[in-house]
């Protein structure tokens, strides 16, 4: 097909403002083309060269396609640059500044000549992709200018928008779906099957326009291609969550980190995002520790991975993984956040489709191809089918800074891309935060690790209870010392140290070294929540759940001027628990949007 | 890959060639043909083309080719050595792997080499017009006429008819003209089936006339209508090097 006429109808579609018509117009343009230009035009359509998770990208920015719309017009970048900055649409600047050209081409009198074809234009702007190292971008403006001079104004309007990323026809995957579904007489439900195993349009469409939807059950998982993946209702209580699942769940922690889909295949390992997108660049080290702790040759995995604190090994929040976003300071985000993933699901291994096994087998074959480590682990998870157990089991995953928990069917299978009932996420509607820092005494300690090996890592604190004269632990924390601190904490520590739990400690934790309750520290923290790893207040709100304060932090005041006895007390966390201002948990906050 | 030697027996005419090339692109494909050397190449914004072809008697050394050899190369590159060329030097390709070896051949034999390029390979079309008006006069006459021309504006007019070529040129500047009679002492060949009448950018046309004037003293004219013009230097060991700059529009 000639580019024109791609270039007519993507007009038309543009000023259309019906779905309908949307799709009757892809409908009439996908019977017309071939199926070795169909692909080339829907990645088009869509405005990327390839399916986004292959990370194929123009590298084209706006000042090189003004460079390379200068040279085919022979008009002069500065003048095209001060029109682009008065139009804002490089399309447009494509389509006034080649109609004005003085020359015309030599090709307009070679014979045979034809206009652009779109597999040409697809072919070129592909090329354009793949163009890299030195003097890449010289090569990159040749091309474009090469298409743009072959291009009437009109066309060269629409590969200008292509280029810079600005092509803007809001069809969306649906939409196409709908079109190749009526124009090649394939039922939808199947093409969208199709679609969430391998969602990459351009390819299905050349299937279907081959080989109609028989030719659809050949999509199968393949690794290196990611799947949509399965997403989770949302329900606020353990109550509703079971009866929901049929009365039992496998619940697992919530990390709040970056969900990942992980391909192995051929030796090598991808990383896809929620979204599909290839994010292998900024995990070089869970993909080494991956290649280490997963014995299947191919594989395709899901997790969550999380960034932790090197010196305390505590989960970090997902605000700190985006500093792997950036490319060029991986290496340092590296050092600075170690990533850990927590798998929790596998789809594929060394050729078994698994997407339709239940999720109590899945969960077998991940512990069977998975030998644990440091950095990858298996998600914290139990079976319930007691309320209560799940609640505790939450109340434990919140303090330990999770999100909160995900519930799933024992018996459900993988649905990609489904949003069922199958899978639901436990989280709060309403989070709490501290405004006050409490005084605690230091009751236990943790060896550090790392940089803080052959010092104390972590500390155990307690808060006092004047009325039994105990002290009962609230929290674990390691964030907020400074290497000075520690040297300082280990030093004064030193007389305290004892082999046993004092008798006037009350503890669930297990610490290395145990401590004469003595030194009191001034802690923060984001909020105080239930725990059922403290005894802090232990009955005092739900059977068999203490409090705790939720990613502590020590403020760096040491109170020397208080005694232990003068710590805060256990009823004046139950107070402060009490009256914290609540804020509404936003749907869908930190690593797990809930759109689409 | 076989190892190919091209042998050209006047360094400094090869070098002129290049130059000629040069003009219209920073890169491009020989292709070694059984029957010689061509390249053929457009500039970026393709309203001029080069045409060379050198026939394989036109070398010194010539090798035999199977099939089509492609050498992409960076006239920049080649040029630096060149311009250490000596009187009398000739000059060897030696074609090996993804290399080039580029040797002065003199009293003393210098050589680079330069990495191959991968050139698109674009099969390239040469304009397909009927020439009404064909003038042959001195190259170094067509390259004053466009030195002139440029003085004063960016474009130039060609009009022919049965007794005269005219070029001309003006703008506030000032205005130019050019007349170059049939029977004139220095055209060698009129030959006007139709009067015709074409304007062009001087963007390339000063290039490469002062460039091709080098190669040949000898310059073809050829010209109809509103069509692309067509210039041909004839080179003195064989073969043509042949420019088609497209017209204005007006």
């Amino acid at each position: 097909m000639q580019f024109s006429e791609l270039a007519k109808a993507l007009a038309a579609i543009e000023s259309t403002t019906q779905r309908t018509m949307m799709v009757r117009l892809l409908v009439n343009l996908f019977k017309k083309l071939g199926p070795d230009e169909i692909d080339k035009a829907i990645y088009i359509i869509l405005g990327d060269v390839r399916p986004p998770w292959e990370g194929v990208e123009l590298g084209v920015g706006e000042k090189l396609c003004l460079r390379a719309i200068a040279r085919a017009s022979g008009s002069k970048a500065e003048e095209l640059e001060s029109l682009y900055q008065k139009l804002g649409d490089m399309g447009e600047v494509a389509k006034r500044a080649l109609s004005r050209r003085q020359a015309s081409t030599l090709l307009a009198f070679a014979q045979g000549a034809k206009g652009l074809a779109v597999s040409q234009v697809y072919d070129t702007l592909l090329k354009v992709a793949k163009t890299s190292g030195e003097g890449a971008q010289d090569l990159k403006v040749s091309l474009l200018s090469s298409l743009f001079v072959q291009a009437s104004p009109e066309e060269a309007k629409y590969i200008a928008r292509f280029v810079v990323g600005r092509l803007r026809l809001g069809v969306a995957d649906m939409t196409i779906i709908d079109a190749l579904a009526e124009a090649f007489g394939v039922d939808e439900a199947a093409l969208e099957r199709a679609y969430n195993v391998r969602p990459d349009l351009g390819y299905l469409a050349k299937l279907v326009a081959q080989g109609g939807q028989a030719a659809l059950s050949q999509v199968r998982i393949t690794p290196g291609i990611p799947v949509m993946p399965m997403l989770a209702q949302r329900l606020s209580s353990a109550h509703e969550i079971l009866a929901k699942l049929g009365g039992a769940a496998i619940c697992e922690y919530k990390y709040d980190g970056e969900r990942a889909q992980i391909h192995i295949s051929s030796g090598s390992v991808s990383i896809y995002s929620r979204r599909l997108e290839n994010i292998t660049h900024a995990y070089p080290d869970v993909v080494e520790a991956v290649k280490r702790a997963v014995s299947a040759k191919e594989a395709v995995l899901e997790g969550e991975i999380v960034a932790v604190d090197p010196s305390t090994g505590d989960l970090l929040p997902f605000q700190d993984l985006m500093h792997r976003k950036r490319k060029h300071e991986v290496e340092e985000a590296m050092r600075e956040y170690p990533a850990k993933l927590n798998l929790f699901d596998v789809l594929y291994v060394d050729g078994e489709d698994l997407t339709d096994k239940p999720l109590m087998y899945r969960r077998l074959r991940l512990s069977e191809i998975v030998k644990e480590s440091e950095d990858v682990l298996i998600a914290k998870w139990a079976l319930f089918d007691d309320e209560e157990k799940v609640d505790v089991f939450f109340h434990e995953a919140v303090s330990m800074g999770m999100e909160g928990l995900v519930c799933k069917s024992p018996s459900s299978i993988y649905e990609m891309g489904a949003r069922g009932w199958n899978w639901i996420k436990y989280k709060r509607d309403y989070r709490s935060e501290m405004s006050d820092t409490v005084d605690l005494v230091v009751v236990g300690a943790f060896y550090g690790r790392g940089k803080r090996a052959g010092l104390y890592g972590a500390f155990l604190m307690a808060a006092y209870d004047p009325k039994t004269d105990m002290f009962y632990t609230v929290c674990k924390v390691g964030s907020g010392f400074t290497d000075p601190d520690l040297k300082k904490m280990y030093q004064e520590l030193e007389p305290y140290k004892i082999d046993h739990k004092h008798p006037r400690v009350s503890s669930r934790m297990e610490p290395d070294v145990w401590f004469t309750p003595a030194v009191v520290l001034e802690i923060i923290g984001a909020e105080i929540t239930l725990s059922p790893l403290h005894t802090c207040c232990l009955g005092a709100v739900k059977p068999d759940v203490g409090l705790a304060i939720r990613f502590p932090r020590f403020t760096g005041r040491y109170r020397t001027d208080k005694s232990p006895e003068e710590a805060t007390t256990i009823d004046e966390l139950l107070q402060m628990y009490k009256s914290q201002k609540k804020v509404k948990v936003e749907a869908g906050g930190g690593g797990e949007a809930e759109a689409p | 890959m076989a190892k190919y030697v091209i042998t050209y027996t006047d360094a400094k005419e090869w070098s002129y060639i290049l130059d000629g090339i040069a003009v219209i692109v920073e890169e491009a494909a020989f292709s070694l043909r059984q029957d010689g050397l061509a390249l053929r190449a457009l500039d970026p914004s393709r309203t001029a083309m080069v045409d060379l072809f050198i026939p394989k008697e036109g070398f010194e050394e010539y090798p035999e080719v199977e099939s089509e050899v492609k050498i992409g190369v960076n006239f920049k590159d080649f040029r630096k050595l060149l311009r250490r060329l000596r009187k009398g030097d000739k000059i060897s390709l030696e074609l090996e792997e993804s290399k080039l070896r580029v040797k002065l051949i003199g009293k003393s034999t210098r050589s680079i080499t330069v990495p191959l390029l991968e050139v698109a390979a674009e099969e390239l079309p040469t304009p397909k017009v009927v020439y009404t008006a064909t003038v042959k006069t001195a190259s170094d006459v067509l390259d004053q006429a466009m030195k002139d021309a440029d003085a004063v504006a960016d474009a130039v007019k060609f009009d022919v008819d049965e007794e005269a070529l005219y070029i001309r040129a003006s703008s506030d500047k000032g205005e130019v003209e050019v007349k170059l009679d049939k029977g004139g002492e220095l055209v060698y060949e009129f030959d006007v089936k139709e009067p015709a009448s074409a304007v062009f950018s001087l963007e390339y046309l000063v290039d490469i006339t002062s460039r091709a004037s080098r190669v040949s003293d000898i310059a073809t004219i050829e010209l109809a209508t509103a069509k692309p013009i067509s210039l041909t230097f004839d080179i003195p060991a064989g073969g043509k090097l042949t420019y088609f700059v497209a017209p204005r529009v007006e």
